[in-house]
């Protein structure tokens, strides 16, 4: 082809190759959406590696200062408690306690406005932003309370700082909602991995709990943060399970039967540890105290059980261990003693978590599975002595159990205790023991560790947005309206060009009431009605109005009362400024952007 | 004398002699005197004209049908008029025979509805209001409606 006359002629050969490759490479190397939520996935994951890591440290630092125990012994706190004197046993816990909550009264100054508090209610009711000052007044009183041995577990401040850290990046670069929320999960995701050197647990932990959802489109960048996460967090600390524990067989068939029953027995013990927990909480809420009282009692108590049992402090991780070398601080297990430490492990963990200290319960529901997997274990064992069976064995899987039916989460319980584990041979058993524990502790309580306070800080977030949100924030400008004076036929007309059931009634900029189409429907076939009726004669004077200073709450108590989806929104001398709808409400509770005005 | 489009006992007049609208609607108002319905006759009767002002509710074949929805009725309250010679109605001056004067108390919005939606109706047809402009008597007159 020849290229003169060529609107490019003007162009080398070399130089249109060229814009071509260029135009090929903009249409075929376009970020798109899903492929720039995985790249800030990586990173978020990352970072809250990171901060996962600063926070450990930082707890390890703090709880030297606290005992004297050299720093650098990994999760030694059993050990540390051991070698303090009685009174120091009772008093570190409780010093904590008190720096924990006189942390929190100070953190009550800060209220969060428009960003939530928790970073499940971040991802499933929020806008994907957390509050800065919150979050770090929470982590700070969760310092306070892990270094000094409170019995709750870690995993709370971790995924809350990472979290936080997904937050931040998301406001900083003005991401859209939903890659704002999908983030933060990102971030918990992060928190959860590097807590336990478990990517895919990480990954279901958020998606089976907070999400409630497996899809890809939610679940990739999930793992994609979590691998992330897991890599910075082994660079740092080495790539070892946490609970690695003795190699386990699985010697026929039949042995998957005492794990069935061990699965059946667990969902039905769990509801019973999920009432004591709530227990804890309603008996700390009898005594009216101030948060940093409550705390240092949590604390005063996990320090009384020390005294006697020093293995009731911490998160448990270290009991989880014992229970599955079948060594108690380098002394043979006994049931009787494992029976009591349970006793008073759970006592503590009530006591720590009813006195709202900030952490998770999530190691002390592996240690209450492990131990009562294993105390099952001690009775199938004398039971069946010839199958050579091991209440180690059992631990473990009552560990998945217990999980399964205390979080509501079976995938995420049984990738956790092969990742904790390494160990392929467990994964049946584990499996069949979770479901089974989970559909029974479901029927028998349908709320789960996590679902319960989701929903409560649902509905907390819900109140929240509801008592801080105006009248005034939510309105925009009234299109429908029409004179007292108008006559039959225009009223018909209006409300064929409008979507609302009521027209409000404008006189002089002065509301005057509405005109219900439910009222006029049956005589709209009526022409000889237009010059006999007006819009005055029709309309409906005791219509409820909005002022715009009223909140969000008061003006649904409105719409509770009345049958209209939109409510006009008058001054006290009924001007009309505009209307408020239903829709616009539950809108900006689903955390989407206002309707244009 | 009681018909399903008007309340029982609603005053009638069928030889009503009126220059005005005016006129002729105070004329009607007259009739509810003595109502227990109706509150204020005389404020009723400024309650229909300020109605009026606005635009005067005019069937057409000579039927006007003056109302107004005001707290001085407890009840729905009907009164109704047969004029000897046209009078003129409204700025266009249409010629108004039959005169069926109402009053609705404010929070009856689906009766008034109803109720003025059923009169015209029934005064839809020509061999109705023939009817009417010939009947001898309020039985008569009444029937014709039920």
């Amino acid at each position: 082809m020849n290229d003169a006359g060529h609107p490019s002629s003007g162009l080398s050969r070399a130089v249109r190759r060229l814009v071509r490759v260029r135009i090929w490479l903009a249409d075929h190397l376009r970020v798109t959406e899903l492929q720039a939520t995985l790249i800030w996935a990586a990173i978020i994951g990352f970072l809250g590696a990171w901060s996962s890591i600063g926070f450990k440290e930082g707890t390890e630092w703090l709880h030297h200062l606290f005992t004297g125990f050299p720093q650098g012994e990994q999760e030694g706190y059993v050990e540390s408690f051991q070698s303090l004197a009685p009174w120091q046993r009772v008093v570190v816990p409780t010093l904590g306690g008190l720096l924990a909550g006189l942390t929190l009264l100070f953190g009550n100054r800060f209220k969060a406005q428009a960003n939530s508090t928790d970073y499940m209610e971040a991802v499933v009711v929020g806008e994907g932003n957390l509050s800065t000052k919150i979050s770090l007044v929470k982590s700070v009183s969760a310092w306070f309370s892990s270094a000094s041995g409170a019995s709750i577990g870690r995993e709370g401040p971790l995924v809350q700082l990472s979290s936080l850290v997904a937050s931040v990046l998301g406001k900083r670069l003005k991401f859209p909602l939903a890659r704002k929320r999908q983030l933060v999960a990102c971030g918990a995701a992060a928190g959860i991995a590097s807590a336990y050197n478990a990517p895919i647990a990480g990954a279901f932990f958020v998606a089976e709990i907070v999400l409630g959802s497996v899809a890809m489109e939610a679940f990739g960048p999930l793992v994609i943060s979590s691998v992330i996460a897991t890599l910075a967090t082994r660079a740092h600390y080495g790539a070892e399970a946490i609970y690695a524990a003795p190699v386990f067989t699985l010697h026929g068939n039949a042995e998957l039967l005492p794990y069935l029953v061990l699965g059946l027995v667990c969902g039905f013990a769990t509801p019973l540890f999920l009432a004591l927990m709530k227990a804890g909480e309603r008996a700390f809420s009898l005594v009216k105290l101030p948060i940093w009282a409550r705390l240092a009692i949590g604390g005063l108590i996990v320090g009384l059980l020390a005294v006697i049992h020093p293995e009731v402090v911490g998160n448990g991780r270290k009991l989880v261990f014992d229970v599955l070398h079948n060594d108690l601080l380098h002394n043979p297990l006994t049931w009787q003693m494992l029976a009591v430490i349970l006793g008073c492990k759970l006592v503590a963990t009530a006591a720590t978590f009813g006195s709202g200290a900030v952490g998770g319960v999530f190691t002390p529901t592996l240690f209450t599975g492990a131990a009562f997997g294993y105390l099952f274990g001690v009775l199938a064992c004398r039971l069946l002595p010839d199958w050579g069976m091991q209440p180690g064995a059992f631990g473990l899987i009552g560990m998945g159990a217990f999980l399964a039916a205390a979080t509501g989460a079976p995938i995420m319980a049984i990738i956790m205790i092969f990742e904790l584990t390494l160990n392929y041979q467990i994964l049946m058993p584990v499996m069949l023991a979770s479901m089974v524990a989970y559909y029974v502790c479901r029927s028998l309580n349908p709320n789960s560790l996590y679902g319960e306070a989701l929903k409560r800080k649902g509905a907390a977030a819900v109140a929240q947005h509801l008592s801080t949100l105006k009248v005034g924030d939510l309105m925009i400008q009234d299109s429908s309206t029409l004179s007292p004076n108008a006559t039959f036929g225009d009223v018909a007309r209006h409300f064929l060009q409008s979507r609302h059931e009521f027209l409000h009634i404008v006189h002089d900029g002065i509301f005057l009431g509405v005109i219900s189409l439910h009222d006029i429907k049956p005589y709209l076939d009526q022409p000889e009605l237009e010059s006999l009726l007006i819009a005055r004669d029709v309309m409906r004077e005791d219509f409820p109005t909005l002022q715009p200073g009223q909140t969000m709450n008061e003006a649904l108590d409105t719409f509770g009362r009345g049958e209209s989806e939109r409510l006009p929104v008058t001054d006290a001398d009924r001007r009309l400024l505009g209307a408020v709808s239903k829709t616009d409400v539950l809108l900006f509770l689903a955390g989407k952007p206002k309707r244009s005005k | 004398m009681s018909s399903p489009v008007l309340p029982p006992n609603a005053p009638l007049i069928l030889d009503l002699e009126a220059a005005t609208e005016h006129e002729a609607i105070r004329a009607v108002c007259g009739l509810l005197n003595g109502n227990p319905d109706v509150k204020d006759v005389v404020r009723f009767t400024e309650a229909v004209f300020e109605r009026q002002k606005i635009n005067p509710p005019l069937l057409g074949s000579g039927i006007a049908m003056p109302h107004a929805r005001t707290p001085l009725v407890k009840e729905v309250v009907f009164a109704v008029a047969r004029c000897v010679h046209p009078v003129p109605f409204g700025d266009s001056a249409t010629p108004v025979r039959l005169i069926f004067l109402y009053g609705i108390p404010p929070h009856r919005v689906a009766e008034h509805l109803a109720r003025t939606a059923a009169l015209a109706r029934k005064l839809n047809n020509p061999a109705v209001i023939k009817g009417l402009l010939e009947a001898t008597d309020a039985v008569a007159f009444f029937e014709l409606l039920s």
